[in-house]
């Protein structure tokens, strides 16, 4: 067993230091998509593990440990975050009217092709940045975690009727951005080299 | 019939179909056979879904530097 404040121990997170941060921040950063933030919670769940070395059993590898700490890290995050404004889940939006403006379904449904651009990825992230912390919070879960729904809710500490508020609310911003920003534009730019 | 109500039920039916009850599934069906829109939305958001699915499955990965390193084992030894 270490003991805390011994030269052994600093030696050991020294260790793991140069070992698992690296991973520890990768792991951090596609999930809050802040590098400072990223580099804070690595650097917390590091001070953490220090503090609590007495209690690591060696039950489990170090590295699972730390990622447990850091999983519990950003999860304190996220909610708080989540905290910080409540959802009111009877705000929910209906697709609006906007029949001449969007595009029509026909271009969507040539959308195999865009799935296999790199360049529809590239302004897909960039609607994906555009979205709230919530909203990306719910998405990194979901799709990066691979959560349930539940799991979701009860991770983050929100109803189900929130959850798919957000999911909806969400999911319609990216329509919108996609319509107005790839479906449109990358027409517009089909129909130039055609000429 | 709501365009609200079946906002919700489009979301959650696509992430996983079990997810609707009977007479939630009938709902839906009935009003997207009866809305546009709705029916558009649908199918956009089906295409969102699979988009996120491949766009998460290929995030770049993202690495400290040395210094990055050095400055948080600093400020962690420096704590105790």
């Amino acid at each position: 067993m270490l003991n805390k404040g011994t030269e052994e121990t600093n030696k050991q997170i020294t260790q793991w230091v140069n070992e698992f941060s690296d991973e520890l921040f990768a792991f951090a950063y596609s999930r809050v998509s802040d590098r400072d933030l990223a580099k804070d919670l690595v650097q917390d769940t590091f001070f953490s593990a220090l503090k609590a070395i007495d209690s690591f059993q060696r039950k489990s590898t170090p590295k699972t440990w730390l990622y447990k700490i850091l999983k519990n890290k950003i999860i304190d995050y996220y909610r708080s975050s989540f905290y910080k404004k409540t959802i009111k889940a009877k705000s929910i939006q209906p697709p609006e009217d906007n029949r001449i403006q969007t595009p029509l379904l026909s271009k969507w449904n040539n959308v195999e092709d865009s799935l296999q651009s790199q360049e529809f990825f590239t302004q897909f992230n960039s609607c994906i940045e555009k979205l709230n912390e919530k909203q990306r919070t719910v998405f990194t879960m979901k799709y990066l975690d691979d959560l349930e729904s539940e799991e979701i809710c009860k991770k983050l500490q929100i109803t189900t009727s929130n959850y798919w508020v957000i999911v909806h609310r969400a999911k319609l911003k990216l329509k919108e951005c996609l319509d107005k920003h790839w479906f449109t534009d990358n027409q517009k730019w089909l129909k130039k080299t055609k000429k | 019939m709501n365009c609200k109500k079946a906002a919700v039920l489009i979301e959650k039916k696509l992430d996983h179909p079990k997810n609707l009850s009977l007479y939630e599934r009938l709902y839906l069906k009935i009003h997207l056979l009866m809305c546009a829109l709705c029916t558009s939305f649908f199918q956009k958001s089906a295409i969102i879904s699979r988009a996120l699915k491949k766009g998460y499955s290929q995030k770049e990965t993202h690495d400290l530097d040395s210094q990055e390193k050095q400055a948080i084992l600093d400020a962690v030894l420096r704590k105790t």
